[in-house]
């Protein structure tokens, strides 16, 4: 359930809504890290 | 020359040089940062309003300013993402022309135990909720907060990858950097502990601050990209570093913290077949050992506030050196002494390759100097520099 689910997995399942990019796990990893970093540093 | 020939051309003086052989001029990059949007008379709001303008906005220097590279691609932070967020940490300046950041680390003294346990879990669940107050609320509500900015980076992602093309069919021009290596003591100092609670940290929990930096490794590796099972990287652009503490740090200090993780990052990159650029920000001159004990023509070392005459011949030998026009004289200077340095900078520090000009620092504000001194020197460079 979305309601019981952490921040951190919250933004894990932002990977799932990535279908803007090509389905290639490595990309949408390495965007989601992007994403994880950004949130940390702002 | 097409566009195309002139970009190759380019990045291949930069792999030569940094390969310490003499290419067929002194490469010159450009340090443009947030200078680019009063350089283009906009505004940062202008960029947030229509952010396709970021594309025309770092473009427009290049058509007036020689150089064979640019450091960075665009904003790396925004504004907008902090609001979006609920974080102060970031905003817009005053005169609505720059972003600026104020230092938010939430993470208490107590609490590294925890840190090193789960870090992932420390860093999200808890000392993100504390600075982004929009992520400190139900799931529900956090969810939707999560997909504006993912909306936004969409955006802004698209906007970056047309500029970096922009900028190679417009005007043949490489981005120097590629992905970031970002040390974990850094990750720890920029956005955990802060400047004060790491300078404390450091004398009085210095083992637990050291399995902090070990804990946030795996963080700092997924950032960089690289894929775990990949054999090879490209060689150019170059992995990036913008070093943060190491400049307040003691060589003692440096060797203790910083450089265990950080060197063991970086060498998986040379075995892979990459170069670094490290942003070498204030003085580094009592770490150059540790610079030295680097892979030969592995490095790229872009010198803040260290004399670059002195650091070619010191650590010259073993990494390619970049910088030497001093911001300063830019701003104040005219052009007859700024193209005097200029030349002075080239005669010492170009022979043998392994050198790169450019300005000492990254223009930021529109006050940062006299942009017809940068173009005269660099169109001097551009002409005088040549390699016979």
């Amino acid at each position: 359930m979305e309601n019981e689910k952490t921040l951190l997995e919250l933004i894990d399942g932002l990977k799932a809504e990535m279908d803007f990019l090509p389905p290639d796990d490595n990309i949408r990893e390495g965007f989601l890290n992007v994403l994880k970093f950004l949130i940390l540093a702002i | 020359m097409s566009k195309e020939q002139l970009y190759n051309e380019r990045v291949k003086r930069i792999l030569t040089t940094t390969n310490h052989q003499e290419p067929d001029r002194v490469p010159i990059l450009s340090m443009i940062g947030s200078w680019a949007i009063s350089y283009s008379k906009m505004t940062v709001k202008d960029i947030e309003d229509d952010p396709e303008k970021e594309i025309e906005i770092f473009c427009k220097p290049h058509e007036d300013i020689y150089s064979d590279a640019t450091y960075t691609n665009g904003l790396l932070v925004d504004a907008k993402s902090a609001r979006i967020l609920g974080s102060e940490s970031y905003f817009i300046s005053k005169d609505g022309s720059t972003i600026q950041n104020k230092e938010i680390c939430e993470m208490k003294e107590d609490e590294y135990p925890e840190l090193i346990k789960n870090p992932m879990e420390f860093m999200f669940n808890k000392v993100v909720p504390r600075k982004n107050t929009k992520l400190a609320q139900t799931p529900e509500e956090n969810l939707k907060v999560l997909r504006e900015f993912l909306e936004h980076w969409i955006i802004k992602g698209d906007v970056q990858r047309r500029l970096l093309n922009e900028l190679k069919v417009r005007h043949g021009l490489p981005v120097i950097t590629g992905p970031v290596a970002y040390p974990s003591m850094d990750i720890i100092f920029d956005y955990l502990r802060g400047f004060h609670g790491i300078s404390v940290d450091m004398r009085r929990r210095p083992e637990e601050l050291l399995a902090g930096i070990e804990a946030v490794q795996p963080f700092a590796d997924a950032f960089l990209g690289i894929p775990a099972d990949a054999r090879e990287v490209p060689n150019f652009p170059f992995f990036a570093t913008m070093h943060h503490v190491p400049t307040f740090l003691s060589p003692k200090q440096f060797e203790k913290f910083f450089w265990p993780t950080y060197e063991k990052m970086i060498l998986r990159i040379h075995k892979l077949g990459g170069k670094v650029i490290m942003f070498l920000e204030g003085q580094w001159d009592n770490k150059y050992e540790f610079l030295n004990s680097l892979p030969k023509d592995f490095a790229i070392g872009i010198c803040e506030g260290d004399d670059i005459f002195k650091a070619k011949k010191l650590i010259g030998d073993n990494m390619t050196i970049a910088g030497g026009m001093s911001l300063e004289l830019l701003k104040y200077g005219n052009k007859e002494q700024c193209v005097e340095y200029a030349k002075r900078v080239v005669d010492e520090c170009a022979p043998g390759g392994g050198y790169i000009f450019t300005s000492s620092r990254e223009l930021l504000s529109p006050g940062d100097l006299n942009v017809e001194n940068l173009i005269a020197v660099n169109d001097y460079v551009h002409n005088y520099a040549v390699y016979k």
